[in-house]
């Protein structure tokens, strides 16, 4: 790039001196914000954000407390109603839930489509709303490359061209994107809501058509639920079935009659959370201590080396299995139906094999001239290892993250298989394989199976991205290198 | 240098900037104890510039880094008293040392290659500087940033602000590294070998450099070098060390006029310059011992050539080379010249003794 560029200000001036590309972009990234944006803001409203606002005022004195908890409750509504707005893709537009009419045909479904149709036009839409997104929010990063970026080459360029070369890495992304997408637009997704199939089913009414009666009746979907189990031998609703109540269900129905697929979509979010929460926890505890270490040194090094292998020495998912039962009646084991301890606790015992993983990357960078030199200026030594080491050091531990944390969703889920962990009636993979076990040799294979499948594609995903990413960050390891390999079975999880 | 330039100066008539006394860093491994700076003494006063020289592994470096309350684990300061404007730094916990680094005396690596970090641009590093220690931020500290790399002789510095460590040249880089540390705005400025990296041209023009900046900001300037060329330079006054001690001290040109020491006379000698073309450029015959027991004698004398029996015996001290010479200390039994030998060498006997007494206190 020309010389003359490079005089040019910020990004905000280069922006102002050739507005039309990122105009274009963003106009259209408006767009598709805001078709969707109840369903977005949905997702982010999803978490658990009470608990930091009822620990935040549980600290704060009255007033303030006061105060904190009514801008909080502000929020909260407007959250709320932000969620309701209409979105492009909602299951009013395109609804799947009908029923029958007495000449065949179908009523209340999407332009008369049957159910089936109906739901799969949706959740096609929303792929393909979410890969359009994706690429969109791609194409803004090659737009400010091209147009806006200062420098004409940096070294995230080639990171990002080895990890386009990297199919397994690709493989990966598809993979977590896909479910990403799912847990993001679970509302969406599901052919019936959270409300009417797990939390309320004896409220909400359906109609269906009744070949007997040669009418259409209405019942409630608590009701209809009792006649939709699959239960092996005595009835079964398995994959792409409709049950006697015109519900469509895409992968089954679970023992007691709720729809497979709401359950899994919404058990998609949990794991999500908990495996990026618990990884979010253990990655700061690793680079916190990694980089006290690396910085002091010698008695903060061995006290932190004698630490991690306490933490190591007690059996993680027995210590695991003993707080969650311990903590069954405290509080804090509600929280997100107790997918928060669960998180909570992985974090705080995933730590250190991440710390050690990084620890010497850390030592490495901290001796450098450059941390001397700062030093040598007076910068404090927090911001030293901040500014000076962090940098370097985080790219190591995105690597070894994104291996642990498909061991974080396998061990929730494990727990909930065990019948520790998150809460009936909150939706949790481990949880409905574990109700489909004893049916696992039955026609009702697919409630054991299906969750099984797809938390393994999550693990399988999360893996070959951690691959991707390692080799596009190091530019000594091809694609398929054996050394790589070992080096990635040094890390975590 | 003038007194007079600085006489209404309260603090440079009462006391030097920096006054370093017997200052010892030792290094404590399983296998020794290594006297890496071992009894160091010299004045720095304000706008004096003080050269110390020597080989590698002679302590230059530990020194400087004492006096920066740098000195690694398993290092420390040992004894003596470093006095920065009548403080003393020796003892002071890290929290009360980092006041005194950068705002104070801020430092000069020697490699500009490493001494920047490579992810920041030099208009970030320098204005980290500038917010650590004068409080500026945003458009001002930017403006100053741009005076500071105008000062130190770089063109174009609105724009060079913005360029990364690897866009620059080895010398700009090492103009860079010096408006970083003026960018604190220090009194005194130690230089641990700044041109040992960069080629003659550009080592003369970073001399000339650091000569003007003393002068304009009053500055002290401790600079550290293995070349006799740089120390002749930049110098007002020079320390030799040998081993982590100083064998001599001298203003620089009745150093390069008389040297006194032995071994002073061998760093001389094997300048290629100074000596005639056709003749081969003389060599101090082996390497700096490691110091790592108490000096009982002189840790040159297996490479002096002037060596005698006493040598393997008595320790040196610092003594004035004769009685007319103001100014001129060296670490040697043959001195003070004008004194009998064996006189000599009991002199030298009974203060390190003295001064053995002393520290053991």
């Amino acid at each position: 790039m020309a010389i003359e560029d490079t005089k040019s200000d910020s990004i905000a001036r280069r922006i102002r001196e050739n507005p039309a590309p990122a105009a274009r972009w963003a106009v259209v990234m408006a767009v598709l914000v805001i078709v969707e944006f109840g369903a977005l803001w949905g997702g982010i409203m999803a978490l658990p954000w009470d608990v930091p606002m009822d620990l935040l005022t549980g600290v704060l004195p009255g007033a303030a407390a006061g105060a904190v908890a009514g801008v909080a409750s502000v929020f909260a509504d407007a959250g709320v109603w932000l969620t309701d707005l209409p979105t492009l893709l909602s299951r009013e537009w395109i609804p799947n839930q009908g029923h029958r009419v007495a000449g065949g045909g179908w009523e209340g479904t999407f332009l008369g489509l049957e159910p089936a149709y109906a739901w799969l036009v949706r959740v096609a839409l929303v792929y393909a709303y979410a890969m359009f997104t994706f690429y969109w929010v791609w194409r803004g990063y090659m737009v400010f490359r091209r147009h806006y970026r200062y420098a004409d080459w940096t070294p995230a360029d080639d990171m990002i061209d080895r990890f386009r070369g990297h199919n397994w890495g690709k493989f990966g992304l598809v993979l977590v994107m896909a479910f990403v997408v799912m847990a993001m637009f679970a509302p969406t997704v599901s052919p019936t809501t959270m409300e009417q199939n797990i939390m309320d089913p004896y409220s909400h009414n359906i109609e269906y058509y009744n070949e007997d009666a040669d009418q259409v009746m209405e019942t409630t979907a608590g009701q209809a639920n009792l006649l939709s189990m699959s239960e092996g031998v005595q009835g079964n609703f398995g994959l792409w079935s409709y049950d006697e109540y015109d519900r469509f269900h895409p992968t089954g129905t679970f023992t007691n009659g709720k729809d497979m697929f709401t359950l899994t979509a919404y058990g998609a979010r949990i794991s999500l959370f908990i495996g990026i929460f618990a990884s979010a926890l253990a990655g700061g505890i690793a680079l916190s201590l990694a980089l006290l270490t690396a910085y002091y040194k010698g008695i903060v090094d061995l006290a932190t080396v004698v630490a991690s292998d306490a933490f190591m020495a007690m059996p993680r998912l027995l210590v695991l299995i003993m707080l969650v039962t311990v903590l069954a009646d405290h509080w804090v084991a509600n929280i997100y139906s107790g997918a928060f301890i669960i998180a909570f606790l992985f974090g705080i015992w995933g730590w250190m094999g991440l710390w050690r993983a990084v620890r010497g990357p850390a030592f490495q960078i901290v001796e450098n001239e450059w941390v001397m030199a700062s030093k040598g200026f007076g910068e404090r030594p927090w911001r030293i290892v901040k500014k000076h080491v962090a940098p370097y050091v985080i790219g190591y531990l995105l690597i070894y993250l994104s291996m642990s944390l498909g061991g974080y969703i396998i061990g929730a889920a494990g727990l909930a298989f065990l019948g520790l962990g998150v809460t009936a009636p909150t939706p949790e993979m481990g949880r409905l394989i574990a109700a489909g076990q004893s049916l696992v040799t039955t026609q009702s294979w697919h409630i054991s199976i299906i969750p099984g499948l797809m938390i393994s594609a999550l693990v399988l995903g999360f893996n070959a991205l951690g691959d991707g990413i390692r080799d596009a960050i190091d530019p000594k390891t091809g694609g398929d290198d054996a050394a790589g390999e070992a080096a990635a079975a040094g890390g975590g999880g | 240098m003038s007194q007079s330039e600085y006489a209404d100066d309260q603090r440079a008539d009462q006391q030097a900037l920096l006054e370093v006394d017997n200052l010892q860093t030792a290094f404590f491994t399983d296998k020794e104890t290594i006297r890496a700076v071992d009894g160091v003494s010299f004045d720095i006063d304000r706008g004096e510039s003080v050269g110390i020289v020597g080989e590698s592994g002679s302590g230059k470096s530990v020194t400087a880094r004492s006096i920066m309350g740098l000195v690694e684990t398993p290092g420390r300061i040992v004894g003596g008293s470093i006095r920065y404007k009548g403080e003393n730094l020796v003892g002071k916990s890290d929290e009360q040392w980092r006041q005194y680094r950068g705002g104070e005396i801020a430092m000069v690596f020697q490699d500009p290659l490493s001494s920047l970090n490579p992810v920041y641009t030099i208009g970030n590093q320098i204005k980290e500087s500038l917010r650590l220690h004068q409080g500026m931020r945003g458009r001002e500290a930017t403006q100053e940033a741009i005076t500071l790399l105008e000062d130190v002789g770089i063109p174009d510095a609105p724009r060079r602000l913005k360029e990364y460590p690897h866009q620059f040249s080895g010398g700009m880089r090492q103009r860079a590294v010096i408006a970083v540390a003026l960018a604190c705005d220090p009194d005194l400025l130690i230089c641990d070998e700044p041109t040992t990296a960069l080629d003659v041209t550009i080592q003369a023009q970073i001399l000339e450099l650091l000569e003007n900046l003393k002068t304009e900001h009053n500055l002290g300037i401790m600079f550290i070098t293995h070349d006799m060329g740089v120390i002749a330079e930049i110098s007002d006054r020079v320390n030799v060390m040998y081993a982590g001690e100083m064998v001599e001290s001298a203003p620089v040109e009745e150093l390069f006029a008389n040297p006194k020491h032995p071994y002073t006379e061998g760093l001389l000698e094997s300048i290629p310059s100074r000596n005639e073309r056709g003749t081969d450029l003389a060599t101090i015959e082996g390497e700096v011992p490691t110091p790592n027991e108490p000096a009982t004698y002189c840790r040159f004398a297996p490479r002096c050539p002037k060596a005698f029996d006493d040598c393997e015996q008595v320790h040196p001290v610092q003594v004035d080379v004769d009685d007319q010479t103001q100014d001129h200390q060296a670490a040697c039994l043959l001195y003070p010249e004008d004194v009998p030998q064996n006189e000599a060498v009991k002199l030298h006997q009974s203060r390190d003794e003295q001064a053995g007494s002393e520290v053991s206190e």
